[in-house]
């Protein structure tokens, strides 16, 4: 058992190093877009001197570096009382404090905290639209392999993904919203109608990954020595299909469905912006373009935890599901 | 791969889906080879003497153009085949290095593993995975904006550099599985170094994966060029690429399709094409022949079934009919804005959205009537003594904060003092600084503005250190208007906006919108009339177009030029439009510091040279403009105009020493010139038409579009900016808004400069003071005649368009009206909600 938890906690260690590592990453990104975040506060028309007042007031004349020590210093402590903490948030027995928006003036953390639910909301919509699409086209494409509808309905999906996503979005609006009138125009209202068209977006567009891969699996497994001996043992087509292979494909899928939902939950960057889905993308989005450093701060951390997560939670999966793995 | 045998070549020429995709890529590459041959039209250059499609948009398909010309008048199909070649060129030379980058990390990872060097395979796998858990398109993008230049080969290094990874990740992975082969072993036993096995064994096994690997990334780095490209960060204008022409067709989806189709189904077709050789390519090392049982080709029929639904929603769609009556009910007045607010407090507000919701949360002190002339509006009057050195503002009877508390003098002082406080970041503080006691102030020597007096409960009187006639301006900006008393001395940024004395008061905020509710105890007896006012924010243009046509939005103040154009066009729509002056004026500034405009000589060719009478037809909102002083601000009648004539450019060329022969191209100045600009802004499509105007006189520029926030960074910094946009929107409708914070020396600094000229002129200097302490209008105006002279004799900024904003609201919206400085005024708006006599008809004819 030792050796395991060793196993375990270097695992962890792994996932935690990777993290810090993509936030000091997104520091030296921001440090390095040109622009500057007081000047997108104060306007296009404010004087230099009115620019150096502002800078003073908000806490960006101090070098980068130094800001950049002052957030870790400041992500995690202890509960404290005063005023310059008012942008923590309490996770469990912890603060946790990203400090405040640049342009909103919110605290990071709470801001972060109320768009991941959101986020996660529209990953779980894509992710079962993926999963019910991209499973169902593939197990049917295994099941007519070489034939029209195999071939015509693989075509299909690789059209979807051979599109760019915002052309994939773009035109289902236009069409299904806009021409047809069936749902509505974006995500702003947060509910499950307003959930419709990005999450058809991302669903249309990840599904075709799945088909793709449990057509390839499926096949294999169809193909193999123990498909054809049950086959020979009087199993139906049907079942050899959905029970025999399927349990062998189920390995790799359970690898793809864990790493896109993880990418997922960090928040879909283009279509969370096209639709106005209020999510962490759409954040991350405004926060380049207002040179928020904080905030680009908070939610590619969420997102690399959320990654990094996910491949953690992958490896004791894959472990569970397949005996060949435990030693 | 001559390695490859026969037996692969034919397993793959039997995968029909596979022939398919190599089809299509010799297609393309046929067509990327060939296009320039065949098409007889320049991809860059603009034929205006096309005609406007039926629509008014630009020019439809034809024979002689068989896919039309896209929004600046050149030929699609001939930009297409550029496209292709750039967005090709860029994806393969991409492939090459991350092949190259990804095979020599994943072979070195592979290798170390399990040697006394897998430090460095850890190593190797941790950046991996750290680069793979880093948002890609953020990256991507980040390194883009990061990077000066915007070059073919740039952006082939920059994908390339960030789309290794995974690659990497497969190789090191097929290499662990080589490396434990027996030949492997075999060799090493046999004393064989390592390099040797790399070279000769292991890089020989890893070709065919390569292949795949290779093939498949082409597809992706298409489709990743093309984000590059529609989020402007990818090549520079004017050369065509996939991205970019979707990115310049984005706001013709509705008026003209085919210029969003046209492109998209390039790429879905390269990049179909490509995955499809991929997966061959793959089956066939694989060892797997599926060979087809299908009688139809699937590929062909899927692709030409997307063709068909292409074509059929090719057609531009009509707009809807006006709605007759409110389909929500209520009186409620929606609104939509495509940008995001930052600070709803008056004191803090630097936005065009903000500003427009402020008015309404916060009435001012003055406003002005339809003239333009200051009245009274908190304020019943106002009156300049002591020869322009105080103001005394005599406040209306009984008015009241949203909070029911009464507004008087102290009201006015403690508000404008909130605003000017040291600790309050206002972005306009230093204009008000002809107050007498401003200096100690701000500088908390004084705890109140010593000019600053209340004379009597309604009555506030304002000194000032020296005479300006321009300062009863400021009492009518957000920065003076009065606010509910917070208990604080200053604005503070993280609190909520506090409330004041205007027609709506904040009901309830979220990122995504606003909503407002009437203020009964306004000063104006009466109004506001309708309700409430919700406002949505970050709307993009289509969304708002569409929602308004489905009578999600009542009132619609901003459309895409084609877009206003269609609404122009129809009658059904005429009585519902209004067309008001934005009050800005836009232009080109030159850098009197920086090469080649230190040279006031071509400086004046540049003047000269440039023509903006064409710029109409890029847009109906653009209004061309010969001279500074926007429209609305009272000007002196004899003022200077600006002409084009480019024989006189061509001979300031030639006094300049760059004298440049038209008939065979030869002379001029021989650098290309930066000229910076907002990427996808209609400014960008401007200087696309000035660098052909210019060329024509031998000054050949180069236009660089920046994301808007290093655009600011950039023109303010002293040195870095050659030329570029000019954008200046006066706080407030007088010249000395105008001149005096963009052309004066006091407007010069190292970064951040307002003067992004860097002009320095002390004629200039002197004539704007004299001007600013003039208390004659007249006379001021003659003053002001003057400095419209130099700016055109000097020409350090070219003033050469404004735009219109337009306005369409739905026929149930009344009494809406536009203020003398073209914002909407919605205090008299009534929706009209469905009736007894009017119950079904929702659709006007």
């Amino acid at each position: 058992m030792k050796p395991a938890l060793r196993q375990v906690a270097l695992r962890l260690l792994r996932s935690i190093t990777l993290v810090v590592g993509v936030a000091n990453l997104a520091f030296v990104l921001a440090r390095t877009l040109p622009g500057d975040p007081v000047r997108m506060l104060v306007g296009p028309q404010a004087s230099a001197a009115d620019v150096a007042t502002a800078r003073a007031i908000y806490g960006l004349d101090q070098p980068l570096h130094i800001q950049c020590a002052r957030f870790w210093q400041r992500l995690i402590h202890a509960p404290k009382s005063g005023a310059e903490h008012k942008s923590c948030s309490a996770v469990g027995p912890v603060h946790v404090d990203l400090g405040y928006s640049h342009r909103s003036r919110k605290g990071v953390a709470a801001l972060v905290a109320a768009k991941a639910p959101l986020s996660a909301k529209l990953a779980l919509a894509a992710t079962l639209l993926q999963l019910v699409i991209g499973l169902g086209v593939g197990t049917f494409a295994a099941h007519r392999r070489g034939r029209f509808a195999d071939q015509a309905t693989i075509a299909a999906t690789m059209l979807v993904v051979s599109a760019p996503t915002f052309v994939l979005g773009v035109g289902l609006q236009y069409v299904l919203a806009h021409r047809l009138g069936w749902l509505p125009l974006d995500g702003a209202a947060g509910d499950l109608r307003a959930l419709a068209l990005p999450a058809l977006t991302l669903g249309l567009y990840g599904s075709a990954l799945y088909a793709r891969l449990a057509r390839e699996e499926l096949g294999r497994a169809l193909d193999s020595d123990f498909a054809r001996s049950a086959r020979a043992r009087g199993a139906s087509r049907l079942r050899v299909l959905f029970v025999h292979a399927w349990r062998n494909a189920l390995g790799s899928l359970t690898t793809l469905f864990v790493l896109e939902f993880g990418a997922l939950v960090g928040g879909a960057i283009v279509t969370e912006k096209l639709f106005r889905w209020p999510g962490l993308g759409a954040l991350t989005v405004d926060a380049v373009v207002n040179r928020d450093a904080p905030v680009l701060f908070g939610t590619v951390i969420v997102a690399a935890a959320a990654v990094a997560v996910a491949s953690f939670v992958l490896d004791a999966l894959q472990v569970a599901l397949d005996p060949r793995l435990r030693k | 791969m001559n390695t490859a045998p026969p037996t692969r070549w034919r397993r793959f020429r039997a995968n029909r889906p596979a022939m398919f995709g190599l089809g299509i890529v010799a297609l393309l590459l046929a067509f990327t080879c060939l296009a320039p041959v065949l098409i007889p039209y320049d991809p860059n250059v603009s034929d205006f003497a096309l005609p406007r499609s039926a629509i008014g948009g630009p020019p439809a398909p034809s024979f002689a153009h068989p896919l039309g010309a896209d929004p600046l008048f050149r030929d699609v199909l001939a930009r297409l085949g550029a496209g292709a070649r750039l967005s090709l060129g860029v994806a393969l030379s991409a492939t090459v290095v991350a092949l190259f980058l990804g095979t020599i990390v994943g072979v070195v990872a592979g290798f170390c593993e399990g040697t006394r060097l897998r430090v460095v395979d850890g190593a190797l796998t941790w950046l991996l995975d750290l680069a793979l858990a880093f948002p890609y398109l953020l990256l991507v993008t980040a390194i883009g904006v990061a990077v000066d230049r915007a070059g073919p080969a740039t952006i082939a290094l920059i994908l390339g550099v960030t789309s290794w990874v995974g690659m990497a990740r497969l190789v090191r992975a097929r290499t662990l599985e080589i490396k434990r082969r027996d030949y492997i072993l075999a060799a090493r036993a046999l004393g064989v170094r390592e390099s040797a096995i790399v070279g000769r064994h292991v890089l020989a096994s890893l070709r065919g994966t390569l292949l795949v690997l290779g093939s498949q990334a082409v597809g992706q780095l298409v489709l990743a060029e093309a984000v590059l490209g529609y989020l402007t960060v990818g090549v520079g204008p004017p050369q065509a690429s996939f991205g970019r022409m979707l990115q310049e067709a984005e706001h013709y989806l509705g008026a003209q399709p085919l210029l969003v189709g046209a492109p998209a189904f390039a790429i879905v077709l390269t990049v179909f094409g490509f995955t499809r050789v991929a997966d061959g390519l793959g089956d066939a090392l694989a060892e797997k022949s599926l060979r087809s049982r299908s009688p139809f080709p699937a590929d062909a029929l899927v692709l030409g079934g997307l063709l068909c639904v292409l074509v059929g929603f090719s057609g531009a769609a009509a707009l809807d009919a006006p709605l007759a009556a409110s389909p929500h009910g209520g009186e409620v007045l929606r609104l939509a804005s495509s940008t995001t607010i930052g600070s709803l407090d008056p004191s803090l507000i630097s936005d065009e959205t903000g500003l427009a919701v402020d008015e309404l949360v916060h009435a001012r002190l003055l406003g002005r009537n339809e003239k333009g002339e200051l009245v009274g509006e908190l304020a019943e009057r106002f009156v300049i003594e002591n020869g322009g050195t105080r103001v005394r503002v005599v406040l209306r009877q009984g008015l009241t904060f949203h909070d029911g508390s009464p507004l008087g003098a102290s009201d006015v002082k403690r508000s404008i003092e909130r605003t000017l406080h040291p600790d309050t970041p206002c972005p306009a503080a230093s204009e008000f600084s002809a107050i007498a006691g401003f200096a100690d102030f701000r500088a908390r020597r004084t705890r109140h503005l010593a000019g600053l007096i209340i004379a009597a409960e309604l009555e506030l009187t304002v000194d000032l250190a020296v005479a300006d006639a321009a300062f009863p301006s400021l009492l009518g900006l957000g920065f003076t208007a009065p606010v509910c008393d917070t208990g604080l001395d200053h604005a503070d940024p993280t609190a909520p906006p506090p409330c004041g004395a205007g027609p709506f008061r904040l009901a309830r905020r979220h990122e995504e919108s606003l909503e407002l509710s009437r203020f009964d105890g306004y000063y104006l007896k009466g109004l506001p009339t309708v309700a409430a006012v919700h406002w949505s924010l970050g709307v993009p243009f289509r969304t708002q177009l569409f929602q308004f046509q489905r009578g999600e939005l009542d009132v619609l103040t901003e459309l895409s030029g084609i877009d206003s154009q269609r609404f122009t066009a129809d009658p059904r729509w005429s009585p519902t439009i209004k067309w008001a002056g934005s009050g800005a004026v836009d232009g080109i500034f030159l850098n009197t510091e920086h090469a080649p405009f230190d040279n006031r000589h071509v400086r004046r060719a540049v003047a000269f040279a440039v023509d903006p009478t064409v710029l109409p037809r890029l847009r109906p909102s653009v209004a061309p403009r010969d001279r500074l002083l926007p429209d609305g601000i009272p000007r002196p009648l004899d003022a200077p105009h600006r002409t084009h004539d480019v024989t006189a450019a061509l001979e300031e060329m030639r006094l300049a020493g760059f004298a440049f022969d038209p008939s065979t191209g030869r002379g001029g100045y021989p650098e290309p010139v930066d000229y910076v600009t907002v990427a996808s802004s209609l400014d960008q499509s401007v200087a696309e038409v000035y660098q052909q105007q210019l060329a024509r006189v031998g000054v050949r520029i180069r236009v660089k579009p920046l994301a808007y926030a290093s655009f600011l960074a950039a023109i303010g910094t002293r040195g870095a900016c050659a030329m570029g946009w000019r954008s200046w929107h006066p706080d407030f409708p007088d010249p000395a808004a105008v001149l005096d914070p963009t052309l004066t020396r006091a407007a010069i600094s190292e970064q951040g400069s307002q003067n992004v000229s860097f002009f320095a002129n002390p004629a200039f200097d002197s004539l704007a003071t004299a001007a600013r302490r003039e208390a004659s209008t007249d006379k001021r105006m003659e003053l002001y005649a003057q400095l419209e002279g130099i700016v055109r004799d000097e020409a350090p900024w070219i003033p050469t368009y404004s735009s219109r904003r337009i306005r369409v609201w739905q026929p149930y919206v009344r009494g809406l009206s536009t203020t003398a400085d073209g914002r909407l005024d919605l205090r008299a708006a009534r929706v009209e909600v469905r009736t007894p006599n009017n119950p079904t008809v929702e659709r006007l004819p």
